[in-house]
C-alpha cells in the first residue's frame, strides 16, 4: 500500500473521530443547525424512511423528539476517490444507544455515513440510521 | 450477628451474648426517643450496659417502660429505666412512640373478668374514653390495644394506681406495638367483603377511610399502614377494580409509602387519591407515588405540610411531583404556566427497506443472496469472487447497553478481540493494522470468524447510492452461529460499496461490520419467516451477475447442477448462476434456460466446458 493510501486510513479515522463529535453535538443540542451538515443532494435514510436534499432532512430531523445520542464504537474506512469524482470519501460507522425524549430507555442504534470533501468543508452525501429492532414483517 | 456490626457492637456482645434479645437493631434497641437519638447513641449504649434490665423484646422502639422484672415481683424497685442512680424514686415518664399503636399488658389480668378491668381502667382515666382492641388473655395476663398516644399515656400513668377487690393494685404496662396478624385466606375475604362495601361504581371511587375500624374487620388487625396489609389490600383492588380512578387513604395512620409504588403498575387509572390526615412525613415521601397520573391529591393532616413555612412553596413542590394536579387539599389550583413544547413526539414508523433507485432492487437482491449463500457456506473461500482485488474491510464489536444476560452464548470474544473500534484502538498503527486489506487479507478474515446462517428474511436493506460507478448499501439483521455451542443470535449491520467489476459483474470494494447481541426482542423474531426462500426471483439476465462462483453445494444441488449441465450443455458456472437464480428450482431453471436460448441470449462461451 503506498504511504499516500496509508495516510488517507489515518486520515479516515481521525475525520471520523471529530466528525461525529460534531455531528451528535448538533442532533442533541442544536438539531436547527445540523442540515447544514448535509449536501444540499444529501440523503438520510432514517430507519428506513428516505429523505432526499437538505431542507427537507432539516425538516425531518426538527420533528423527531429530543435525542441523546452515546457512542459505543466507531469505525472508518477511505472510499476510493475514482469513484466519487476525485473527491476525498470516507466510510463512517457509529454505533451505540439513543435516548429520546419521554422515553428514559436506552435503544441501540447503529449509524453508517458517506462524508465527502467538499470545498474544504465535510459533508454528508448519505447518512443511514437504524434502530437495533426485529426486521421481521 | 451481622458482619458489619464494628468493634462496638462485637464488644457489645462480649457483654450480651447469652441474650437472645439482642437480635434487635442497635437504634431500635435504645430507641427512648426515636428520631432524636442521633449523637446519642454513646449514652444510651452506656446506659444499657450498666442496666440490662430493660426490655428488648419489643418489635419496636419505644417506651418500653416496664420490664420484665414487673413481672417477676410486685413491689420492689420497679420502672426504674435510669441507671442506678441512688436512692429515691424516679418519676417515670412516658413518651410516644414512631407506631400508631400501644399494646397494653395488665400482669395477672387473667384473674379479674375483661369486664371488670375494663370498666376499671375506663373508671379510672373518665371521662377519657380508649377503645380497648382485640382483648385476649396470654398466660396469666390480659392484653388489648389502644391506638391513641394520649389514651396510651393516661393508662401508662395508671400504673399501679387502681387496687383490685384481691388487694393487689393493678399493674398496667403500655408498649408501643402492633398487634400482629398474618394475612390468610380468610382475612383477604374479610377485607374484600369489607371493601365492597366501601366501592362506589358509579365515581369508581374505593373509600378506605380508618379502615382498621370497620366493623367487618373488629376482630383483626387490618392495618393499612402496615405494609403487608397495604399490599393485599392493594392487590384485591387490582383484582376486582383495576379500572379504579379515586382512592381514599384518609385516617390511616400511613407512614412509610414506599411500597405504594405498585400503585402505578397496578392501578393505571387512579387520578385521585385522598391520604389527609395520615403521617406522611415528607413530601419527598410522595416520590413512590410519582408515576401516577394524579389529577386530585389530598395531603391535609399529614406532618408533612407543617415542614412548609409559605403554602405556595407548598403548592409548587407538590405540583412539581405531580405536574397533571389541578386539585389540592380541596382547593382547585390556577392552570400552571407551561412551556410550548412538543410534548408526545413519537418516532416515525419505520420501513423494511429504502431504495434510493427502484432499479437497484432486483440487483441487491441477487447479490445479497448469492453473496450470504457462500458466506454461510462451509468455505468461504468462494468470496474471494466477491472481493475487489484492493477491497478493504473492518470490523467493530461491542456488548449491548445493560444487558442483564450472562450466558456463555452471550460472549463476543471472537469479535471482540479483531474489534477496530476506534474509539478503543486509538494508535495509528494498530488502526491500519486491524483494517484488512486487499481480497486475500479480507476473505481470510472473514474465513475466521464463526459460521453462521444468516435471516435473509429479516433482513432491513438500504439502498442508498445506486450509480453505474458506485452501488453503498447497508444492511440490518441477525444471523446464527452454526458451529458455535448454544447456537447463538447476533445481531449486525453491514455496509457495502460495490463496483462494477472487469467481467461485467459486480464486487465489493469497502465492507464495514458492526456485530453485537440480539435484544430480546431480535432474538423472539429471529428466522420467525421460517426457510430462507428467495421470493419469486426476477427473471435471470446472465450477464451482469456478480462475477463469483457458487457455494460448495450440498447433495440435491450438486445433483440438480448435473442434470442441468447435462440437459442444457452449458458448463457448471453458467448452469449454478442459471440455478441461484431460479432459487435452486430445477424446473424453472431448465425453463428459463430455454427461453433465454431460443431467444439467442446466452452467448456461445456458456457452453464452452
Amino acid at each position: 500500500m503506498s504511504e499516500a493510501a496509508v495516510k488517507n486510513i489515518d486520515n479516515a479515522c481521525e475525520t471520523a473521530e471529530e466528525f461525529t463529535k460534531i455531528f451528535y453535538k448538533q442532533v442533541d443540542n442544536n438539531r436547527h443547525l445540523s442540515s447544514k451538515l448535509y449536501l444540499d443532494t444529501g440523503l438520510l435514510v432514517w430507519n428506513g424512511n428516505g429523505i432526499n436534499g437538505n431542507d427537507k432532512i432539516q425538516k425531518f430531523l426538527m420533528d423527531l423528539p429530543a435525542s441523546n445520542h452515546v457512542l459505543k464504537t466507531l469505525d472508518a474506512q477511505p472510499i476510493s476517490e475514482n469513484l466519487v469524482s476525485n473527491k476525498l470519501t470516507y466510510l463512517i460507522q457509529a454505533c451505540g444507544d439513543v435516548t429520546y425524549q419521554n422515553d428514559d430507555t436506552k435503544k441501540p442504534f447503529q449509524q453508517t455515513f458517506v462524508i465527502v470533501a467538499v470545498d474544504g468543508k465535510w459533508k454528508i452525501a448519505s447518512d443511514c440510521f437504524r434502530l437495533q429492532v426485529p426486521y421481521n414483517s | 450477628m451481622p458482619k458489619n456490626g464494628g468493634r462496638i457492637r462485637n464488644f457489645k456482645n462480649e457483654h450480651f451474648e447469652h441474650d437472645d434479645r439482642m437480635h434487635t437493631s442497635n437504634t431500635r434497641r435504645v430507641s427512648f426517643k426515636p428520631g432524636t437519638n442521633k449523637g446519642k447513641n454513646k449514652w444510651n449504649n452506656a446506659k444499657l450496659i450498666l442496666d440490662d434490665d430493660i426490655d428488648m423484646t419489643g418489635t419496636a422502639g419505644g417506651p418500653h417502660v416496664h420490664r420484665n422484672r414487673a413481672f417477676r415481683g410486685r413491689g420492689g424497685r420497679l420502672n426504674s429505666p435510669a441507671p442506678r442512680s441512688g436512692h429515691g424514686m424516679i418519676k417515670k415518664k412516658f413518651i410516644a412512640g414512631p407506631l400508631p399503636w400501644y399494646q397494653i399488658i395488665i400482669p395477672y389480668g387473667a384473674k379479674h373478668d375483661k369486664d371488670v378491668i375494663l370498666r376499671t381502667l375506663l373508671s379510672h382515666i373518665s371521662p377519657d374514653i380508649f377503645i380497648p382492641h382485640y382483648y385476649k388473655i396470654n398466660g396469666n395476663a390480659a392484653v388489648f390495644y389502644v391506638d391513641d398516644v394520649k389514651l396510651a399515656e393516661k393508662l401508662f400513668h395508671a400504673d399501679r394506681k387502681i387496687t383490685m377487690s384481691d388487694g393487689f393494685k393493678l399493674m398496667v404496662i403500655v408498649r408501643n406495638a402492633v398487634p400482629s396478624v398474618a394475612i390468610d385466606a380468610e382475612m383477604k375475604e374479610k377485607m374484600k367483603l369489607a371493601m365492597a362495601k366501601r366501592y362506589n361504581p358509579t365515581t369508581k371511587a374505593l373509600d378506605l377511610t380508618k379502615f382498621h375500624a370497620d366493623p367487618e374487620l373488629a376482630d383483626i388487625f387490618c392495618a393499612l399502614f402496615r405494609p403487608v396489609i397495604m399490599l393485599a389490600a392493594i392487590d384485591i383492588i387490582a383484582e376486582n377494580i383495576p379500572d379504579l380512578e379515586a382512592l381514599n387513604l384518609n385516617d390511616n395512620k400511613l407512614h412509610g409509602i414506599e411500597h405504594l409504588k405498585i400503585l402505578a403498575t397496578k392501578l393505571k387509572n387512579l387520578k385521585i387519591l385522598y391520604m389527609g390526615d395520615n403521617r406522611i412525613p415528607y413530601i419527598g415521601s410522595l416520590e413512590p407515588l410519582k408515576a401516577l397520573p394524579l389529577v386530585e391529591l389530598y395531603l391535609k393532616g399529614n406532618p408533612l405540610l407543617t415542614r412548609f413555612n409559605d403554602h405556595e412553596i407548598y403548592i409548587s413542590d407538590v405540583r412539581k411531583k405531580f405536574p397533571k394536579l389541578t386539585k389540592l387539599d380541596g382547593v382547585d389550583l390556577p392552570p400552571a404556566i407551561g412551556f410550548d413544547v412538543l410534548e408526545d413526539v413519537h418516532l416515525p414508523p419505520r420501513q423494511q427497506s429504502f431504495l434510493v433507485d427502484p432499479a437497484g432492487q432486483d440487483l441487491v437482491r441477487e447479490f445479497l443472496t448469492q453473496y450470504f449463500a457462500i458466506y454461510d457456506a462451509e468455505s468461504r473461500q468462494p468470496l474471494l469472487e466477491a472481493y475487489h482485488e484492493h477491497a478493504t474491510m473492518s470490523m467493530a464489536a461491542s456488548y449491548l447497553t445493560n444487558d442483564s444476560r450472562n450466558a456463555a452464548t452471550q460472549r463476543l470474544n471472537s469479535y471482540i478481540t479483531n474489534s477496530r473500534n476506534i474509539m478503543r484502538i486509538t494508535e495509528r498503527e494498530s488502526r491500519r493494522r486491524y483494517l484488512r486489506a486487499g481480497r486475500l487479507q479480507v476473505v481470510s478474515f472473514l474465513s475466521d470468524l464463526p459460521k453462521t446462517t444468516h435471516d435473509l428474511m429479516g433482513f432491513a436493506v438500504d439502498l442508498l447510492v445506486f450509480t453505474p460507478a458506485m452501488i453503498v448499501l447497508t444492511m440490518n439483521g441477525v444471523y446464527k452461529e452454526t458451529t458455535t455451542s448454544g447456537n447463538p443470535i447476533r445481531s449486525f449491520h453491514r455496509t457495502f460499496v460495490i463496483v462494477p467489476n472487469a467481467g461485467g459483474g459486480f464486487c465489493i470494494i469497502n465492507d464495514m461490520l458492526f456485530i453485537t447481541n440480539t435484544t430480546k426482542e431480535q432474538e423472539d423474531k429471529a428466522f420467525a419467516t421460517g426457510v430462507v426462500v428467495e421470493p419469486t426471483p426476477p427473471t435471470p439476465a446472465p450477464t451482469p451477475t456478480p462475477g463469483m462462483v457458487a457455494p460448495s453445494q450440498d447433495d440435491t444441488q450438486k445433483m440438480m447442477l448435473t442434470m442441468l449441465s447435462q440437459q442444457t450443455g452449458m458448463n457448471d458456472h453458467w448452469s449454478i448462476n442459471c440455478l441461484q437464480q431460479t432459487g435452486w428450482d430445477f424446473q424453472r431453471a431448465l425453463f428459463v434456460f430455454n427461453q433465454l436460448n431460443t431467444e439467442g441470449k446466452i452467448p456461445p462461451e456458456a457452453f464452452v466446458k
